[in-house]
């Protein structure tokens, strides 16, 4: 037992990973072409851009800069009432996602490539390929 | 206080960090799995070559403190905290793994492999893990749970291609053991070792600046 206990749990981390690979499969969001999903309402980029404008914000931690619409600035266009109570998880197509409070949202934007940026958050909070903004 | 051991650490802790800066920006930039290869491959080699050859533990944490110091301090890339934070990480998790282990001779070649996966995979996942974690706690953000939670499948299934690696490289990095460091004359070992990492900081550096 002892001499195969390497290789057993070696079997079983690849099982673990193997299984992870399949659910992941099945549940990952595909990017949509143009669009994502802000508390439920479909809003597209070509929209954002004609009706909101893009900024460019310095990242302090990453020392680049991001264009994109602004993050708050989309949350109010969804029309959601109240955005200063609420807090946000922005989620990923491949189901990355981060929870951020409004100060934070007013700091960042999203960019042409679907990926949000902030201020002064390090890349970790950079969720790419954005599919969906959750109310919280 | 073993010398050739000291400036071992700092020898390949500066080679582990310059190719994390180079190497792993390299494969982030063309969407490749920088974290699988850098854990599978990188991480792997050097811990693995060092622990058979120097036999001390403790060593590839210090290594692992030297890479995540060279990556977090570098001054033209901007402060990377996950990496940082991801590296130091997969040092603890090798000391742990690899605490009795010292030597791969009384092993079977599936064994070794064996060990590559489970090394390689527990490497990369604890890393991942510990940054989702760590890097809100550091940067004066709050740590949400659910966020966790929710992404730990993808998590998991990311660690396979470091799994893999970590089978393949681990054996062939066991054939490295005759080439032992250690025998070279210090009149040589000591000014070589200081070049090479000179030379190590000195590249991630302008390529940071390029």
């Amino acid at each position: 037992m002892k001499r195969n206990a390497l290789m057993l749990a070696a079997s079983s981390l690849l099982l673990v990973s193997i299984a992870s690979n399949l659910y992941v499969g099945g549940v990952e969001n595909s990017v949509s072409t143009g669009c994502i999903e802000v508390n439920g309402a479909k809003v597209c980029f070509i929209e954002l851009y004609e009706k909101i404008g893009t900024i460019t914000i310095h990242n302090s931690i990453t020392n680049e800069s991001y264009t994109g619409v602004p993050l708050h600035s989309i949350i109010q266009f969804a029309g959601v009432n109240g955005p200063e109570k609420h807090s946000y998880t922005i989620i990923g197509a491949d189901g990355y996602r981060k929870t951020m409070s409004w100060d934070d949202m007013k700091s960042g934007v999203l960019t042409e490539n679907n990926r949000v940026a902030f201020e002064n958050l390090p890349k970790a909070f950079m969720v790419r390929d954005v599919v969906k903004i959750e109310v919280v | 206080m073993d010398k050739k051991m000291l400036a071992g650490v700092v020898l390949f802790g500066s080679i582990w960090g310059m190719l994390e800066c180079i190497l792993g920006d390299l494969l982030r930039d063309n969407n490749l799995p920088a974290g699988a290869v850098m854990s599978g491959i990188v991480a792997i080699t050097l811990m693995t070559y060092t622990r058979m050859v120097f036999k001390k533990r403790g060593m590839q944490l210090g290594m692992a403190g030297i890479a995540s110091a060279l990556r977090l301090t570098n001054p033209f890339t901007g402060c990377l905290i996950c990496s940082a934070i991801a590296i130091l990480i997969e040092g603890i998790v090798f000391e742990l793994i690899w605490y009795n282990t010292f030597d791969l001779r009384d092993l079977r070649k599936v064994d070794v492999a064996s060990l590559g996966v489970i090394t390689a995979y527990l490497c990369y996942v604890s890393g991942f893990i510990a940054t989702q974690i760590l890097t809100p706690l550091l940067t004066a953000m709050s740590f949400n749970v659910s966020d966790l939670f929710a992404f730990m499948p993808q998590i998991l299934a990311k660690g396979l291609p470091a799994g893999i690696l970590g089978a393949i490289s681990l054996p062939l990095v066991s054939y490295a053991r005759s080439y032992d460091i250690r025998r070279i004359k210090s009149s040589l070992y000591y000014p070589a070792i200081a070049c090479i990492t000179l030379l190590c900081w000195v590249i991630a550096i302008v390529n940071a600046m390029m």
